[in-house]
């Protein structure tokens, strides 16, 4: 599992890459927990994840909350019907703004202040 | 001349002199061929009829291959699946066969090539199918695991269940994988508190239409939960339960002995 960092117009952008969700631990809260000190605007970019577990939806929604208190906001994008199954099953669909592609997160985080 | 196997394959791309192209060849091999130049469309289609084998572009508007492959994976992870791509796009080639694309194909398209990939992707498939025949008189196996409280075992046990459904002939696992992903984490990380010292028991076993896997730590177990009655916290932030909320919500039972350090789960094939 790899994950990679972009800043594209002060949004900063999480891909993730790779299924080895075991290798996610607490260090994922650490990185978003120093990226919130910079910004309050995130896009967490599953497009090549193929599985998620509960610990990941923890570190979403915690996100998200982080990010709320910062006047800010979370998006998710690339998110498999999968994936969107489980995010309905936990209720993160009602909290989590999910877009099909980047540029359309983009747009909507512009429209926030930073 | 040896014979050629012939199949139904739903060939993507939003290049309608692709799609002809290949249409008009595929056609004239025998294969029956249906075409779709957009992503959503072409799942949808999958959804709704049997296929042998997906030719997917990659770079589409919308969803793209590596969108077409996770889905389709989804529905039905046996299918092989051949990816087309301009010449030297390794990466996504990379990350289309570790989403278990079949092959790939590099454009321009080769009928040459076409025809030996497509060949060696239905003999893969009548592979699969010996497998499921295989399965018809396998009635039970039972698989037990002793290790460590060591996270990376998790993929490796996940591989071995993933592949044994294969044999039980699943066509769709990824609810087992994750709630397995859940109970096994859960024993490692919270049970044992990854302790090196203690270890974790699994227990699998492969029924002729059920999957049982019980799996139990050495800690010190926890107040179970109402499981009829299990409901996630109003608070959607709240950071516990969703392991237990996700295994229950995807598996068809779920038990606890009474210290609360082994669960029992398991699902019927659909």
């Amino acid at each position: 599992m790899s994950l990679k960092t972009r800043n594209v117009d002060g949004v900063l952008i999480f891909d993730f890459d790779g299924d080895d969700i075991s290798a996610f631990k607490d260090d994922m809260h650490i990185i978003i927990e120093e990226a919130s000190k910079k910004t309050n605007k995130i896009i967490i970019n599953l497009k090549n994840m193929q599985h998620i577990n509960s610990h990941l939806i923890g570190v979403i929604s915690s996100s998200k909350r982080m990010m709320s208190a910062l006047n800010g906001d979370l998006v998710v994008i690339n998110v498999s019907e999968k994936i969107q199954n489980i995010f309905k099953v936990v209720h993160l669909d009602k909290i989590i703004k999910i877009t099909t592609n980047e540029t359309e997160a983009i747009d909507y985080l512009k429209t926030l202040n930073s | 001349m040896a014979s050629r196997v012939i199949g139904k394959i739903l060939v993507i791309d939003d290049d309608e002199s692709i799609l002809r192209l290949l249409s008009k060849f595929l056609t004239s091999e025998g294969h029956t061929v249906v075409t779709e130049n957009n992503g959503s469309n072409a799942i949808d289609k999958f959804k709704e009829n049997h296929f042998d084998l997906v030719i997917t572009d990659m770079y589409m508007p919308e969803l793209d291959g590596l969108d077409i492959i996770r889905n389709i994976k989804d529905i039905n992870c046996n299918i092989p699946i051949i990816v087309l791509t301009a010449a030297g796009s390794i990466t996504n080639v990379v990350q289309s066969l570790k989403l278990g694309a079949f092959n790939y194909m590099t454009k321009p398209v080769n009928i040459g090539e076409v025809r030996e990939i497509i060949q060696k992707a239905f003999l893969a498939n009548a592979a699969i199918r010996q497998q499921k025949n295989f399965c018809t008189y396998l009635s039970t196996s039972i698989s037990t695991f002793r290790t460590n409280s060591d996270i990376t075992r998790l993929d490796e046990i996940s591989y071995f269940i993933n592949h044994m459904l294969g044999f039980f002939g699943y066509s769709s696992t990824w609810q087992i994988q994750l709630a397995f992903t859940e109970a096994f984490t859960n024993a490692v990380c919270h049970g044992n508190m990854s302790a090196p010292d203690k270890f974790v028991n699994v227990e699998i076993k492969f029924l002729k239409d059920e999957i049982i896997i019980t799996i139990e730590d050495e800690g010190e177990g926890f107040k179970v939960p109402d499981l009829k009655n299990y409901r996630l916290s109003d608070d959607i932030y709240a950071g516990s339960g969703r392991g237990i909320f996700l295994i229950n919500s995807y598996m068809d039972s779920i038990s606890f002995n009474e210290k609360g350090n082994r669960i029992t789960m398991s699902k019927k094939r659909e």
